[in-house]
């Protein structure tokens, strides 16, 4: 790192090696006008605005790209180079119909931007008048060609960060534009909607459908939380404006998923189309009418000190909502009603992750440390076992395209699903039903006897190809630092053999520099990986026989949709009292005997803990209704009926939580 | 001496930019003080006369609009591009995707309610150019106040400076493109 010295705009100051002439500029507020440079992008020097003279070449050079050399001497605002800059602008301004007026991203545009920072009036040159049509076929966001300036900055974003690469430039010349795969809709091409190209955008070309001609301003205020979506723990910000949402955008402070977020998270969060309930309701003859909330309260509290014993009470909680709502459900529950019977909708997950936990420490392993999702980046095979990334953790989904597309990292999946890197990957081993544990054991086998037999063996009990079980185990046994990423699909069958296997897969291999197996079972919901610290997972199997003995059920879902088909509808249409929290209506609310008003996602306060063990804040972004209360005041209320108290908040039970040791940095698994 | 002349005319344009020329207010009265106002819309007079100054609102989309046009550049020293229209296009242009046989159908046949529709062809109708493009496409413009509408600020700054027989530069708290 040795510093050089250069003159710039007749001030000397100094530049480190492998900086740009911007770069330098930028470190000691020099303001050079830029376009297509991008802070998370590399730069490629395509709008030509950032030109700057310098001294014994007679050429002008785009400072993004010129490495600065000790003893240049550069001049960023002469006559000439205004002179340059002017004519560029105008120049995008005629190539293509950038009509202001009804743009979009008027008041918040770049380019538009540059023509009042310039003086611009009009610009000279005779407009092209190019045909060019919006593409509206993603749903959430327009391609609008018009408002183009071919900066590239969405190119790059859906290369560098979305790693998915669905955009690039087709045509050249003044034919040139940016298409979608080899030329189709965007809405029908590789791209995953995660959005990362509209925000980069300087202009109106890429823009929100929702949000469009809502704003003109360029500073809203925005609160930064952690998104409820899945157990990756993305940070986002929501941009307000009277009261409501407009959009979301990536987080300063984002130490998961940086400037990535998913369809979901950016887009999915604001689409509600459900009905919001506003009272708590109560059956009355049949029928669902509102009622207060204090005969609620009544009506649920007598109707649980009236059911004797108490374990044939059970609770369900959504592992969406923050941590602090699932310990205070369980204290609720054992300390206030004396029932153990609690889970989460997704503790069977939990529960084998558990018992391969266990199972792996009894066999005379020392602890097994699953590792953060940085490994991501220094992975040089992945190991998918049994998970549909792109549906269920998509940013992981993105990361793993990512290398696969820009540094060739292998690919091996295993899982009988149907899934987009299934598709891509250089082996796809699918499985006969719940044989993936043949598979892995295949797999373990190949891996430590060298001798194929077993494996090929297995490989047909399995219903996969022996040759692919054979490449599959030699990718992974050539890899110096492969991951192993497995999902749901691996566990649902309530076995944890096969993740025993996939440890003991990964304790073959080198672990992280901080001693952690490279393996990574991806925690499903927000609250997941801390679910069964804070005691909310219990043998309680809501599905199962369990179901049967139970005289009141009291679910509380917050605003997840709980996939439920008909037989599971019928069997709880059969538990005698049936208590719901939620907050918008579905057929598991029209199903209750009392219903609880909840609140929705950007009403929440409280902690999430990510699938790494990582705890990191929510933060209350929306007003809720009048008639909807936090999850806590409810337990509370409830509690006080059977003399129990409970925190009556966030702060306070996080006080609480604190004091038992519950949801600092830990490690699940 | 004799005050500066000043015309101006609307092409294709939807009279907004003259709207904001009457938001000056009670200032319209420096105005009239300072320069005469013969052609306008604003005063009706139909003539155009020998002007020091010529204001343009409007996109040139027909023919009756560049008549219009180079009249009033042959009779004025100074010509003004008031507004996006006039300056950029703007909405009239959006048609300039679609070929102009294919607009004129859209407009007279296949709108909803029509039956029997006919495009018009009668002689004394103005001729539709086949793009609709800023003034400077045909004639010389020696200054472009940009906006839709430009605000009221902006072309009180531009007429008062025209009238004292400088060339106007627009400050940029009032350069607006929308």
């Amino acid at each position: 790192m040795s510093d050089m010295k250069l003159t710039i705009d007749g001030r000397e100051v100094t530049g480190r090696a492998g900086q740009t002439l911007l770069e330098v500029c930028e470190a000691h507020g020099i303001h050079v006008p830029t376009l297509c440079h991008h802070p998370l992008l590399t730069d490629v020097g395509a709008c030509r605005l950032c030109v700057v003279e310098v001294e014994g070449d007679r050429r002008l050079n785009t400072a993004c790209t010129t490495p600065a050399r000790d003893g240049m001497v550069v001049r960023t605002d002469t006559e000439r180079l205004r002179r340059q800059r002017v004519m560029t602008l105008e120049l995008l301004f005629s190539e293509r119909n950038h009509i202001c007026p009804f743009c979009a991203q008027s008041g918040h545009c770049e380019l538009q931007d540059l023509g009042y920072a310039f003086g611009m009036t009009h610009p000279r040159y005779p407009y092209l008048f190019p045909r060019l049509r919006p593409d509206t076929s993603s749903p959430y966001f327009v391609m609008e060609p018009n408002r183009c300036v071919l900066c590239g900055r969405c190119v790059r974003a859906c290369d560098e960060v979305a790693g998915v690469h669905a955009l690039d430039f087709g045509g050249r010349g003044s034919r040139q534009e940016v298409v979608a795969d080899r030329g189709v809709p965007i809405g029908e091409s590789s791209c995953t909607a995660c959005g990362v190209c509209v925000e980069v955008c300087p202009t109106g070309a890429l823009f929100e459908k929702r949000s469009a001609y809502w704003v003109r301003e360029r500073d809203l205020p925005a609160v930064a939380t952690t998104c409820p979506g899945c157990g990756v723990g993305c940070r986002f910000e929501a941009v307000l404006k009277d009261g409501r949402i407009v959009r979301h955008q990536s987080a300063s402070d984002a130490p998961v998923n940086g400037p990535l977020l998913c369809a979901k998270g950016r887009f999915g969060l604001l689409q509600e189309g459900r009905s919001r309930l506003r009272a708590p309701l109560a059956r009355r003859d049949g029928e669902l009418r509102e009622v207060g909330w204090p005969e609620a309260i009544s009506e649920v509290s007598e109707r649980l000190r009236s059911i004797r014993p108490a374990c044939r009470i059970g609770g369900v909680i959504s592992a969406r909502l923050p941590g602090e709502a699932l310990y205070q459900f369980q204290k609720f529950l054992r300390q206030a009603v004396g029932t153990d019977r609690v889970a989460t909708f997704d503790a069977c997950d939990l529960r084998v992750r558990r018992a391969a936990a266990r199972q792996f420490l009894r066999d005379g392993a020392s602890a097994p440390v699953e590792c953060g999702l940085g490994v991501v980046e220094e992975a040089d095979a992945f190991l998918i076992v049994g998970a549909d990334l792109a549906e269920t953790h998509p940013v992981v989904a993105a990361w793993v395209l990512r290398a696969v597309y820009r540094r060739q990292v292998p690919l091996i999946v295993v899982g009988s699903r149907r899934t987009g890197l299934g598709e891509i990957a250089d082996v796809w081993l699918r499985p006969r039903r719940q044989k993936e544990g043949a598979v892995l054991n295949g797999l373990l086998k190949l891996l430590t006897d060298g001798d194929g037999v077993e494996g090929r063996g297995l490989s047909r009990e399995a219903g996969v190809r022996a040759e692919d079980l054979t490449r599959a185990a030699q990718v992974y046994a050539g890899a110096r630092a492969p991951l192993i990423l497995y999902g749901q699909d691996l566990t649902r069958y309530g076995d944890p053999g096969p993740v025993v296997t996939l440890m003991r897969l990964a304790t073959e291999k080198g672990g992280t520099a901080d001693g952690r197996l490279r393996l990574c079972g991806l925690a499903r919901e927000a609250s997941s990986a801390g679910a069964l610290e804070v005691g909310a997972v219990s043998d309680f199997d809501a599905e199962g026989v369990d179901l049967d003995e139970m005289e009141c059920l009291y679910l509380v879902v917050g605003d997840a949709e709980v996939p439920l088909d008909g037989p599971a509808l019928e069997r709880l249409r059969g538990v005698p009292f049936l208590i719901v929290q939620a907050s918008h209506r579905s057929a598991l609310t029209d199903l209750a005997d009392v219903v609880l008003p909840d609140l929705a996602w950007p009403e929440r306060e409280g902690t999430f803990v990510n699938t790494e063990g990582r705890a990191q804040d929510v933060r209350r972004v929306l007003t809720p209704p009048a008639g909807a209360r936090d999850d806590l005041e409810v337990f509370a209320e409830l509690g006080g009926a059977f003399g129990k108290a409970l925190a009556r908040g966030v702060a306070e039970a996080q006080r609480e939580m604190a004091g038992e040791g519950l949801l600092t940095e830990n490690s699940h698994g | 001496m004799d005050r500066p002349k000043v015309a101006t005319v609307w092409l294709t344009g939807c009279a907004g930019c003259h709207m904001s020329l009457l938001d000056v207010d009670e200032r319209i009265l420096d105005i009239a003080a300072a320069a005469e106002i013969t052609a306008s819309p604003i005063t009706d007079l139909k003539e155009i006369p020998e002007v020091d100054v010529g204001v343009v609102e409007g996109a040139v989309s027909n023919d009756h609009n560049l008549h219009v046009l180079e009249t009033l550049r042959a009779r004025c020293r100074v010509l003004v591009a008031l507004g996006d229209c006039a300056g950029f296009g703007c909405v009239p242009m959006l048609r300039n995707a679609f070929p102009l046989r294919e607009v004129l159908e859209h407009g007279y046949i296949w709108t909803k309610g029509t039956a029997g529709g006919m495009v018009p062809q009668d002689p004394e109708l103005p001729r539709l150019l086949d793009q609709a493009r800023p003034l400077r496409d045909f004639v010389k413009v020696d200054i472009h106040l940009p906006g839709c509408p430009p605000p009221a600020d902006a072309i009180y700054h531009a007429l008062t400076e025209l009238a004292a027989g400088r060339m106007p530069e627009i400050p940029q708290a009032l350069l607006k493109y929308d």
